[in-house]
């Protein structure tokens, strides 16, 4: 059978951002598959190079717009970290909790796209309308859907009323009936199983030999979460038993089941801390010079382990900035899956990493 | 330094065959150790069987006449583990550690395009972030890039009042 | 035939039950199809004119020609998918057993017309320069073996029960008897699934599937062409729904009613009434299924069909035979 090279991207309707997939197909199997990034570079690591520490955490929290919160979080922790300074509890635990709803957003998003991409049009309809919820509820505590400017150098910029607790906690349980029925339709609807189940193998090895991260490593039976191994804001003050979720399915299906298991996760724990969010301020103040030194910090964004490395240099602009977002991390398993894979199965395959161009590229 | 941090950094530098230059902590959970280019690959392959399986990213920083590349490092609990070298700026080439860590491609590509650095041994070294038709020879986060870009900013500020 | 009877057939054939109402039947279809889906997804939907107002937007679009096409055929195909498709409609009797057009071997005519939009679409991606038009094009093909001998088959069986091979002796025949849909339910459910094969609805829309090929076969096909293309589309639909109900539901049929208004000029009014209202019942069942599933991949379609609609209606045909003989 003859061989047939076609594009996916740089515009294409199954990407909802710039790149350049070359799969060269024969009859509907993929026999290769390559990627051409940095159309969203943008740069940001140079930028922050000549900006101040205030801007570049303003500048960093734009790199992604789904995952705005953890960029503008781990930020605010590496220039703590290098600062030595102590954040109060009330903010670590105003940060976990809008990390949280994040993680929750996001999820919600990506089970809709997935929807999407399989033809399944319904079930995207559907999430969608129920992340209103919890885009309300993020609305309701920082005055933004996106880019919250939740973090800041010394703490969390705004406080939580007790309305806006009762609120998030109602808004919560609401998403957790939701996510049920999500659970069920995702391990019970045959269609939708047809085009999930089997597509998309990751094994362990590869997983672990190819430095995959978060849900796309999890469902593969890779138990790393960060939030787990190297805790961090308030994720060691929750008392409800907290275990990252794994998935053995290592196939598109796991990588769904994990992402809805997660997003109930997510909801049980912000209704764990919002009734015990401890009194006190939330900021204390930060110098604008940091001291000379280097320090690396890591944390779980939705999409897997973002790790931020900064050096200082004793001024107020940094000496380097590097962001190594997790999408990043999960392309060399993207092109691995996509190994003799259908070719209807790609678009799939490929939202499964749940992939953000713009973090992959800053 | 944590207890048991300060064991494990003994027992690495106990155990390693070869010379590590120097050993220290950044901050809570990593340790760091120094070794020279040409011990890379070795030292990485020794380190995996700590439990410092996951690779978590490869950073470039310009130290001036020098390039420093970091090897971030982690495993299931802390401490993590960051593998620090230096290559001259002039002469910069490393070997790369894609035969013990396959997952290292995107980050040594990365290193290469914004530092230039090259990498032997590694299966494809091409364009990671930049357009294919920017020049050759101009890495943009090495100092003196971003110091012309910092200069040519403040001189279009300058012009436009 | 007298003169008046050449004009009348004219008026028969272009304007009603014709090429206009047809069409106009279509843009109807397409908004209920569109507004019931909207609204079963939990959101608003276009309003009425919606259809009409796209066609007049792709009619005052630049029809662009790729160098690779061949004009004359890419300028005339879609007329055919269109033609063969209004013709089609033609043979199905829409107010009364006593229709104009039929003839003994309408029903195959039919059938023979309604397999001409897919080879449309096959000369479309052929002549298209994209790797999407060729894709499309053999998924098109593929899925051709899917669905069109059930399509067939579970149309022929009603006729097989009937002894014949015109449209209005099924119609007299549920008249006399029971509605098909009760005598030989297996055809109707497999005739329901083929015909969401042949008219590229979810689940069996991966010819043109947006998220994997763009449009396939119809990507490099805008202006005049995609408007002949949508309009070829909606009113298969219309027809593939009202030649299902009028064989399995008892077309102009109501109990009761019927015989009460039989003679009249009113019996062909209610009539058609009746039918206009089956056949939204069966778009009624296209969205439903549109809304409820998702995209199979199209060898997951074509096992499907195999399994699910082959075998089931050559078991129907068989034991339609055998009570037959009994």
């Amino acid at each position: 059978m003859g061989r047939i090279t076609f594009p996916i991207g740089p515009q294409h309707p199954a990407l909802k951002e710039p790149e350049s997939f070359k799969i060269t197909a024969e009859g509907e199997r993929v026999v290769d598959a390559d990627v051409r990034l940095g159309y969203n570079h943008r740069s940001i690591e140079a930028a922050c190079q000549h900006r101040n520490y205030v801007r570049g955490q303003y500048l960093c929290e734009r790199i992604c717009g789904i995952c705005s919160h953890i960029h503008c979080n781990t930020f605010a922790r590496a220039v703590e970290e290098l600062l030595d300074l102590e954040v109060p509890m009330r903010a670590k635990y105003i940060r976990t909790i809008v990390a949280e709803l994040e993680r929750i957003h996001s999820h919600l998003l990506w089970l809709g796209v997935a929807g999407h991409e399989v033809g399944f049009d319904t079930l995207f309809m559907y999430v969608w309308r129920d992340r209103e919820i919890v885009q309300d509820l993020l609305e309701l505590i920082s005055g933004n859907r996106v880019n919250y400017g939740m973090a800041t150098i010394g703490g969390a910029k705004m406080d939580l009323t007790p309305e806006i607790v009762s609120k998030c906690m109602e808004g919560c349980k609401l998403l957790l009936e939701r996510t049920e029925y999500y659970k069920g339709v995702a391990t019970t609807e045959g269609t939708f199983l047809k085009r999930v189940e089997g597509v998309g193998m990751l094994s362990q090895q590869q997983a672990r030999e190819l430095g995959a991260v978060g849900p796309t490593s999890r469902a593969s039976n890779v138990p790393n979460d960060i939030r787990h191994d190297f805790p961090y804001d308030a994720y060691d003050q929750i008392q409800m038993e907290f275990e990252p979720i794994t998935s053995d399915l290592c196939d598109v299906l796991g990588r769904t089941i994990v992402r809805v298991l997660e997003t109930e996760q997510a909801c049980r724990i912000c209704l764990d801390l919002l009734p015990r969010l401890p009194e006190g301020d939330i900021q204390v103040r930060a110098r604008p010079r940091v001291p000379e030194g280097e320090t690396l910090v890591r944390c779980e964004a939705p999409r897997g382990e973002l790790i931020y490395y900064m050096r200082s240099n004793g001024t107020d602009k940094p000496a380097r900035v590097k962001v190594r977002t997790p999408s990043l991390a999960n392309w060399p398993a993207a092109l691995a899956m996509l190994d003799g894979a259908y070719v209807a199965d790609v678009p799939i395959t490929i939202a499964s990493i749940d992939p953000c161009m713009a973090c992959t590229d800053r | 330094m944590s207890e048991v941090a300060e064991k494990i950094m003994a027992q690495v530098r106990e155990d390693y065959a070869g010379e590590i230059l120097d050993a220290t902590t950044m901050r809570r959970h990593e340790l760091v150790f120094t070794v020279a280019p040409d011990q890379i690959v070795e030292f990485t392959e020794f380190v995996v069987q700590y439990g410092w399986w996951h690779l978590s990213t490869i950073t470039g920083v310009d130290e001036g006449e020098e390039i420093a590349i970091l090897y971030h490092l982690c495993g299931e609990e802390p401490p993590a583990a960051t593998i620090r070298t230096a290559v001259p700026k002039a002469a910069a080439r490393l070997q790369s550690i894609t035969s013990v860590i396959p997952g290292a491609t995107m980050y040594e590509r990365e290193v290469h395009d914004l530092f230039g650095v090259q990498f032997e041994g590694h299966p494809r070294l091409d364009r990671l972030v930049l357009p294919d038709d920017w020049p050759e020879g101009v890495y943009p986060l090495r100092i003196e890039e971003i110091e012309k870009r910092a200069a040519k900013d403040k001189e279009e500020k300058e012009e436009n009042g | 035939m007298e003169p008046g009877g050449e004009l009348m057939s004219l008026f028969y054939i272009l304007i009603f039950p014709g090429f206009a109402f047809l069409v106009a039947f279509g843009l109807f279809a397409d908004f209920f199809d569109r507004k019931l889906v909207a609204r079963l997804q939990n959101r608003q939907g276009p309003p009425w004119y919606q259809p009409l107002a796209d066609m007049i937007k792709l009619l005052g679009k630049e029809d662009i020609i790729t160098d690779h096409a061949d004009r004359g055929i890419v300028n005339l195909v879609p007329l055919f998918g269109l033609a063969s498709v209004a013709a089609a409609f033609l043979y199905v009797p829409l107010w009364s057993a006593e229709w104009p057009f039929a003839f003994t071997g309408d029903l195959i005519v039919i059938l023979y017309l309604l397999t001409i939009p897919a080879f449309v679409l096959v000369l479309l991606g052929w002549y298209s320069p994209n790797p999407f038009g060729s894709l499309g094009t053999g998924r098109v093909i593929t899925q051709l073996f899917g669905y069109e001998v059930p399509f067939a088959l579970a149309l022929l069986t009603p006729a097989i029960v009937a002894q014949s091979w015109q449209v209005t002796d099924l119609l007299r025949f549920q008249l006399m008897d029971t509605w098909f849909i009760a005598v030989v339910p297996v055809a109707f459910f497999v005739a329901v699934a083929a015909l969401v094969g042949k008219l590229e609805r979810i689940p069996f829309d991966t010819p043109h599937a947006e998220t994997e090929i763009v449009e396939g076969p119809m990507t490099e096909y805008t202006g005049r062409k995609l408007a002949l293309l949508k309009m070829m589309f909606q009113t298969e639909m219309v027809v593939g729904s009202a030649l299902i109900a009028v064989i399995f539901l008892g077309g102009p049929y109501f109990p009761g009613l019927t015989t009460a208004l039989a003679g009249t000029l009113a019996g062909p009014v209610v009539g058609f009434v009746v039918v206009l209202v089956k056949t939204l019942l069966m778009i009624f069942l296209l969205s439903l299924i549109k809304a409820l599933f998702a995209r199979l991949r199209i060898e997951q379609m074509v096992n499907w069909c195999l399994v699910w609609l082959t075998i089931p209606i050559l078991l129907q045909i068989l034991i339609i035979l055998v009570l037959g003989a009994v």
